[in-house]
């Protein structure tokens, strides 16, 4: 099941397996053998449009030939989330774009995001929200739980 | 600074423009759409190691800040005359530090961020996605431009509210009280402006008109936004702010009143106000000051309050009450 702690504000994660930037865990920790994988050929190219040859090689229909360190920071999050399920990755990196496939993360394993804006999941949905428990399946109670949230600014 | 400043960021693949209004420039939108390349090839030309083949132009210095908090405090309160490029990626960018340099700050920002600075007072109008709007003149370079995530609506709404909602109980909501004074519309506050959403949400079944401070209310409109989706018959309206609307009303009378209202921008040093709001709120203090429409924002001055100052104001809304 997909989980999701709301964060807003200040205030930061405190997890030791917390990925604040997934765009520099990605740098540091990918794996090649990651690109064999159809589901993360498939995210790249629905949110990329671009085409993995290789995992050296990626076709970028703006930017050519790239490696992977050249995804967008959308692409790779959902990537981690997917590969490194015990990771707790800052889904604020993706897009509104990225939203089905973290759904379809979070139907084939567990995982658990943080969010600090109120992404834009389609219904329906199972998701359960950390700060409070509860499990939702329509984007009115996403919203309710998002502004039962307090805004940290210390 | 002030003004209007346009930006022009271009590789040989890539071309960025960019045009800045105020002090506080807020990117965001779908992945992929090339805000972090945008701040990567500015921060790689600042530090002269694009070569040719990549041109900044503009009239303005630009900045990339990026690193650990404390450095990127001691760097911002250095700059002056500066656009300073924030990305997501930096932890900085949401911290209360941060946020009281920006606010101290004479120069001009840009932050690429989904999510809400709740510290910071920044419009609804300069929250922007980036659209890939094809090749540029028929060349190779893919065009990037700036598209307002929230549009302006023109023209007369009809809306039949059965609510009017403000942000809070200041001198806006007496305004608004009493022009729903006789009619079957309640006015009611929301107890601040992070309240606005939630109260939508909470009250479905009515239609409700949320009339916010357009020029602070930057980091709640997206979920504005949402509950209204939501809630259908409900609207919000995204006036700069009460006094803006004020001095737009033809109720105050001033040499170069005009002038001001009709591009902002060119008349608010940025070093001076975090927000237009602080701007048009200073500028009616300013105006009024030992006249008898003398104003205050906590409290409204009755004076402003006679049927036909009512009435100017009223003209003002684009909705029906």
């Amino acid at each position: 099941m997909l989980k999701i702690i709301f964060n807003r504000g200040a205030k930061d994660i405190e997890d030791a397996n917390y990925v604040f930037s997934p765009d520099t865990y990605f740098k540091y920790n990918y794996e090649d053998e990651w690109f064999e994988d159809e589901l993360v050929k498939e995210m790249v190219q629905d949110v990329d449009r671009s085409t993995v040859e290789s995992a050296h090689s990626i076709s970028s229909p703006v930017l050519g030939i790239i490696a992977p360190e050249r995804l967008s920071g959308g692409v790779k999050a959902l990537i981690i989330m997917y590969k490194e399920p015990n990771l707790i990755v800052n889904a604020s990196a993706c897009g509104n774009n990225c939203a089905k496939w973290i759904l379809e993360i979070g139907k084939r394993q567990d995982i658990t995001i943080r969010l600090g804006y109120e992404m834009e999941f389609e219904e329906p949905f199972d998701i359960c929200i950390v700060n409070s428990g509860t499990v939702i399946h329509n984007y009115l109670d996403f919203l309710k739980e998002f502004q039962e949230v307090e805004i940290f600014e210390g | 600074m002030k003004g209007s400043i346009k930006v022009v960021v271009s590789t040989k693949k890539l071309r960025y423009e960019l045009n800045l209004r105020r002090n506080i420039t807020i990117i965001q939108g779908d992945s992929a759409t090339g805000k972090t390349t945008l701040i990567q090839i500015l921060s790689d030309y600042q530090a002269g190691r694009t070569g040719p083949g990549t041109e900044v132009i503009s009239n303005k210095k630009c900045v990339v800040l990026s690193g650990d908090a404390e450095s990127a405090i001691i760097r911002l309160r250095s700059l002056a005359d500066t656009i300073v490029f924030v990305d997501e990626q930096e932890k900085f960018l949401y911290s209360k530090a941060f946020a009281e340099a920006v606010l101290d700050s004479a120069c001009y920002f840009v932050f690429v961020t989904r999510d809400g600075l709740n510290m910071l007072p920044y419009s609804v109008n300069e929250i922007y996605y980036l659209k890939n709007s094809g090749y540029y003149q028929n060349t190779k370079q893919v065009y990037n431009s700036m598209h307002q995530v929230y549009p302006n609506r023109e023209g007369l709404q009809k809306t039949e509210p059965t609510i009017l909602l403000t942000e809070d109980s200041n001198a806006g909501y007496e305004m608004y009280k009493n022009i729903c004074h006789g009619t079957k519309v309640i006015c009611n506050s929301a107890g601040g402006k992070s309240n606005v959403a939630k109260y939508i949400l909470n009250n479905r079944d009515e239609r409700i008109l949320a009339i916010v401070d357009g020029a602070a209310f930057g980091a709640d409109m997206q979920s504005v936004v949402h509950a209204l989706e939501i809630s259908k018959g409900s609207y919000v309206w995204t006036p700069e702010s009460f006094e803006y609307l004020i001095l737009k009303s033809d109720i105050i009378q001033a040499k170069g009143l005009n002038n001001i209202m009709e591009s902002p921008e060119d008349f608010i040093e940025s070093g001076k106000y975090c927000s237009w709001e602080r701007f048009f709120t200073g500028l009616l203090e300013e105006l009024t000051k030992n006249t008898p429409y003398a104003y205050s924002k906590k409290k409204l001055n009755p004076n402003y309050l006679t049927r036909g100052n009512i009435d100017k104001f009223k003209k003002m809304i684009p909705y029906e009450i």
